[in-house]
């Protein structure tokens, strides 16, 4: 069984999610996207040049920024660019 | 690491050379002739190079990013099931907006050394440029009236002088 790893977020990842005012149906895409993020990082990529290692998935036009490591998944940023 | 062939040998292991790059992350330059004409890379890896530049490009997400890594950092974090929790289906945003609006900056207030150069700059202020700005312009717009419109119908001196002028040259 694949591990899982707790999801952590930023207050900032929650102020700058709020700020692109999300609808219900984009607010329900992104927690289903983080929920699978304790589960599997398969759909992310890595961003290039980022210290330490930081990672991107994409839920419609919202952006998520993230690190992780053997326990937890950090959620540094939501939002829109 | 990066590889380079040509195209004509590139072509002839294609399907090789596209499973290799998705497991190991390298790049093949295509040569024609012997010079470099295109590259191949992994869809990963493009994703990567193409999130960097993005990013570069918008400082401004660069910047809440760095801080709200910085927060997690300092063990202020909040668990998924806190930030986001569902009820019956639903994405309850109530607990997610009041830490919204908690990590929202504070207004605060300005101090004196402050408030001072920003009223020198402004020109709608009462002091600096703006006051001379005020007393120049508003006794002139008082005392002068504007001028009577010429009555419909009928053509101004000026426009009749222009038009006679124009049918003689």
């Amino acid at each position: 069984m694949a591990k899982r790893r707790e999801v952590i977020l930023a207050p900032k990842a929650m102020e700058t999610m709020h700020a692109a005012h999300p609808s219900d149906e984009e607010l329900v895409a992104i927690r289903n996207v983080l929920s699978d993020l304790a589960k599997s990082l398969v759909h992310s990529f890595r961003i290039s040049f980022m210290q330490p290692p930081t990672y991107r998935i994409d839920v419609g036009r919202f952006r998520i920024h993230f690190r992780y490591d053997e326990n937890t998944v950090q959620i540094g940023f939501i939002g829109v660019y | 690491m990066t590889k380079t062939l040509s195209v004509t040998s590139a072509r002839q292991q294609l399907l090789k050379l596209t499973k290799d790059l998705g497991r190991r992350m390298d790049q093949v330059v295509l040569t024609n002739k012997g010079e470099a004409q295109a590259i191949l890379m992994s869809m990963g890896e493009y994703n990567s190079l193409r999130a960097a530049a993005e990013l570069l490009s918008h400082p401004e997400a660069r910047r809440a990013s760095d801080e709200g890594f910085e927060q997690l950092r300092r063990g202020e974090g909040i668990s998924l099931e806190n930030a986001l929790p569902v009820a019956s289906g639903k994405v309850d945003t109530a607990p997610a907006v009041h830490i919204a609006l908690e990590a929202a900056p504070k207004p605060r207030t300005l101090t004196s050394q402050e408030v001072k150069p920003a009223l020198r700059a402004n020109p709608l202020s009462q002091s600096g440029r703006g006051r001379e700005f005020f007393e120049k312009v508003e006794p002139m717009t008082r005392r002068q009236p504007m001028a009577p419109k010429p009555r419909s119908g009928r053509r101004s001196n000026a426009a009749a002088s222009r038009s006679s002028s124009r049918n003689t040259g």
